[in-house]
């Protein structure tokens, strides 16, 4: 008899949904870890200007920097640990902390100078103009 | 050709990682919450249950208004906590929640005549 695959993935989201749900320490090594270990970017082309987005919840705007050079975007930043004292205990501990670096190339030259940048709510938003010089030319046949 | 996509927009939920840090008085209670305006954001409790709710903008598509992902976590309480005192704040897409302990599990100092 044939019966239709059934992918299993969903179960391991079902498991950390019930570890999850409780406040009482659970031994290392559960798969809820990969959330954060990379933060979600996305980056739209709309032709005229690339907008690139970032999650990076927890970070101030001095946290962050953002750096244009030959094509290529960099960001990086550091996420501070909060202090813990020494009567101080984890129970949860899956936010990554510490220094992170991301680096895009960029499909077409940007104008460096026109780039601009904005955090707010955790998402750095970046909006790179394309460059005259990248831009297509119509060129008129005498 | 154009091909013209008419997909549906998509919900989807999130669950969110969580630092939860105790001292001797109570819980700290911190959650990854990118993107969402404070007005999005909602803690409750509801037999001894805390549940963390909120709405975010989709990353890919900030052109769309509409919330697009759903944050979602629920956490048991156990009974030391005390509900009446529960203060929670929402900042740079950190929502954090502080949790009292009742005043009968607070460490005592007992001093000795």
């Amino acid at each position: 008899m044939l019966v239709r695959f059934q992918p299993v993935s969903n179960i391991f989201d079902e498991i950390d949904t019930i570890i999850n749900s409780t406040l009482v320490p659970f031994p290392a090594g559960n798969r809820s870890e990969r959330s954060g270990r990379f933060s979600s970017l996305s980056v739209k082309d709309s032709g005229e200007q690339l907008h690139v987005s970032l999650e990076l919840p927890g970070l101030s705007k001095q946290d962050v920097s953002v750096n244009v050079n030959n094509d290529i975007l960099t960001i990086s930043g550091e996420r501070k640990q909060p202090e813990k004292k020494e009567n101080e205990q984890w129970i949860r501990n899956e936010i990554r902390y510490g220094k992170f670096e991301r680096t895009i190339t960029l499909p077409y030259s940007v104008d460096v100078e026109k780039v601009s940048a904005s955090h707010e709510n955790g998402i750095l938003s970046i909006i790179l103009p394309k460059h005259e010089k990248a831009k297509p030319k119509q060129i008129s046949i005498r | 050709m154009t091909t013209e996509t008419n997909e549906k927009r998509m919900t989807h939920t999130v669950v969110p990682a969580v630092n939860i840090l105790e001292t001797p008085s109570s819980f700290i209670v911190s959650l990854d919450i990118p993107g969402a305006v404070k007005e999005n954001v909602n803690a409750a409790i509801e037999n001894n249950t805390l549940l963390v709710t909120a709405e975010a903008a989709d990353i890919t598509d900030t052109e769309n208004a509409e919330p697009a992902r759903q944050f979602r976590r629920e956490f048991s309480l156990a009974n030391d906590i005390d509900l009446q005192s529960i203060d929670a704040n929402y900042n740079d897409g950190v929502l954090t929640i502080l949790l009292t302990k009742k005043q009968q599990y607070l460490p005592k100092k007992i001093s000795i005549n």
